[in-house]
């Protein structure tokens, strides 16, 4: 009986020793330079790693990436901060049109992790991830704040540095894959008239409604590649319904519309090939093959001008413009793997 | 303003001044409603009227064996000063309080006691964050913000649909808004629908 007894409270006293990793979810606003930023933070925060993600856009929002197979995982491991960029998402406050510029947005991230390191400890370790127009802001931060003394590393997701190369590589590849498809007589009604289009672009002077046309014509043609995958086994679903949503009303969508022309125009006037090679941070480059949106030429151009031996780039074979959702699993081993390597 | 502004307006007081000879507070109907920010974010209206303006019209039907039927054809014709408060809640984002004030008009078919109406209002929101908000200090220390949010003018324009029942000392009315709104750095428009009962004991 007394072994019994012993027994019982030595295992008592050894669980009450093992630490939990309990996931956290906390959401609040930060508030810099007239906006109250909204800001969820999810996952392991005990792990003492943090992804501040940047999102897509401009006039997009957190929120549509706050679920899937590699949020749970990045969450299981890290704690995911979500960041409703400044005239995105459910970020509000009052401020003028004149601060809804991509400088601003940059301050406001690099003001955001001094104040994560703040919140959770000055030895947590950080890195800044960008999806698409997210890619945008986080090499404008990367270069024109000292945020780099900050972050451990940078994961660009598809994202975009630079809108006019963006542009000419679009053009480039609706031409290149679009001819290809032609030959292999797939879809050719839909290929024709893109390559007709394209054909006559002129890449010294690409006017907004060509903009508008190969934003449109790259989520269909992505859609027409049968080579790209939805391979996403997450369990959970998206953290919102339309009747608890964030950043669901009319006020909020047009309002975020209204900033995205604005911030569109500042992007198009901020190009950062030029001057990647002040990032020297360790970076990742993760990009979907058949992503028409941000070609993976971009990807490279960024892979090959930051000034960093810690650099990797990965081209996911059967993902377009989100080889989170694409193919979750191979996406996240990258991402896990990278940042385990540099945290 | 033009003079034609200014003489409406001054309309508008001489008949409330008029009105007012006979104004006693406890004749003020009371209207108590949901109101749902997009329809969507709950939230609850209450507020009050003051009837400046009445006028009934009496007609003849055009077909005789309606006129024989249902006699004349009456319609009274209202114009109200309206003032409101009220809040809704927006999950994950902000508690709207809001106050405003408003001119309604309001016709009614009084055989069926049918209503329609128009209400423009002008007022004032507050948007008051649902969580906590934090700022870093000029030293870079953490800030927890005090009752942090942002302010709005709004602006609405609103068809009213309603009926009057329980002797014409209650109303249930429905009325979808057209909102036009500040948020951020811009005017936005926006839409509210609300659905209530107006109480006016007093009415005859």
């Amino acid at each position: 009986m007394k072994i019994i007894n012993l027994s019982i409270i030595i295992l008592v006293l050894l669980s009450a020793c093992t630490k939990i990793n309990e996931p956290t979810s906390e959401r609040f606003y930060f508030r810099n330079d007239g906006a109250d930023l909204a800001v969820q933070v999810d996952g392991n925060v005990d792990s003492k790693t943090f992804i501040l993600l940047l999102h897509g856009g401009p006039g997009g929002g957190s929120a549509a990436y706050n679920s899937g197979y590699y949020a749970e995982k990045l969450e299981e491991n890290y704690a995911m901060v979500y960041l409703d960029q400044r005239g995105n998402g459910a970020s509000q406050g009052n401020y003028s049109a004149a601060d809804l510029t991509l400088e601003q947005n940059s301050k406001d991230v690099y003001a955001l992790t001094l104040f994560l390191k703040q919140k959770y400890g000055n030895d947590i370790s950080l890195f800044l991830m960008g999806h698409s127009w997210g890619g945008m802001t986080s090499s404008h931060a990367l270069i024109h704040t000292p945020i780099q003394n900050e972050l451990k590393g940078w994961l660009d997701i598809d994202g975009a540095h630079d809108f006019n190369l963006n542009d000419i590589e679009a053009i480039n590849m609706f031409l290149e894959i679009g001819n290809q498809q032609i030959a292999l007589n797939k879809n050719v009604d839909f290929w024709q008239p893109i390559v007709d289009e394209v054909s006559l672009m002129d890449i010294n002077n690409i006017t907004s409604e060509n903009q508008g046309y190969l934003n449109s014509k790259a989520f269909e043609a992505e859609e027409m590649m049968e080579e790209v995958t939805y391979d996403d086994p997450g369990t959970e679903g998206p953290p919102y319904g339309i009747l608890d949503s964030p950043d669901i009303s009319i006020n909020v969508a047009l309002s975020n519309g209204a900033g995205n022309p604005i911030l569109n125009e500042d992007s198009q006037n901020n190009p950062q090939t030029s001057r990647l090679n002040e990032i020297t941070i360790p970076c990742l480059f993760a990009w979907g093959k058949y992503d028409f949106v941000v070609p993976p030429a971009i990807g490279y151009s960024a892979y090959s001008l930051v000034n960093t031996p810690a650099k990797e780039i990965h081209i996911f074979d059967h993902s377009g413009h989100s080889p989170m959702s694409n193919e979750a699993v191979l996406f996240t081993e990258k991402l896990i793997a990278f940042i385990e390597l540099y945290k | 303003m033009t003079h034609r502004n200014i003489f409406l307006i001054l309309l508008v007081f001489i008949a409330c001044g008029s009105k007012a000879q006979n104004f006693s507070f406890k004749e003020l109907p009371i209207s108590v409603g949901f109101y749902g920010e997009n329809g969507i974010h709950p939230g609850i209206k209450i507020g009050t009227s003051y009837n400046f303006y009445s006028r009934e019209k009496s007609k003849n039907y055009r077909l005789n064996s309606r006129q024989t039927k249902f006699g004349n054809k009456l319609k009274l014709k209202e114009l109200f000063l309206d003032y409101n408060l009220g809040l809704y809640s927006f999950p994950n984002n902000h508690t709207g309080y809001f106050t405003n004030v408003g001119v309604t008009f309001l016709r009614t078919k009084l055989r069926k006691n049918f209503q329609l109406g128009l209400s423009f209002e002008m007022g004032y929101l507050r948007r008051a964050n649902k969580f906590e908000t934090y700022e870093l200090t000029s030293d870079g220390q953490i800030s927890t913000v005090g009752f942090a949010g942002n302010n709005a003018m709004v602006l609405a324009l609103s068809p009213i649909f309603a009926k009057e029942f329980a002797n014409n000392k209650m109303r249930i009315f429905g009325k979808p808004s057209f909102q036009f709104l500040t948020y951020t750095h811009t005017w936005q428009p926006n839409a509210s629908l609300e659905i209530g009962l107006v109480f006016n004991i007093h009415r005859n």
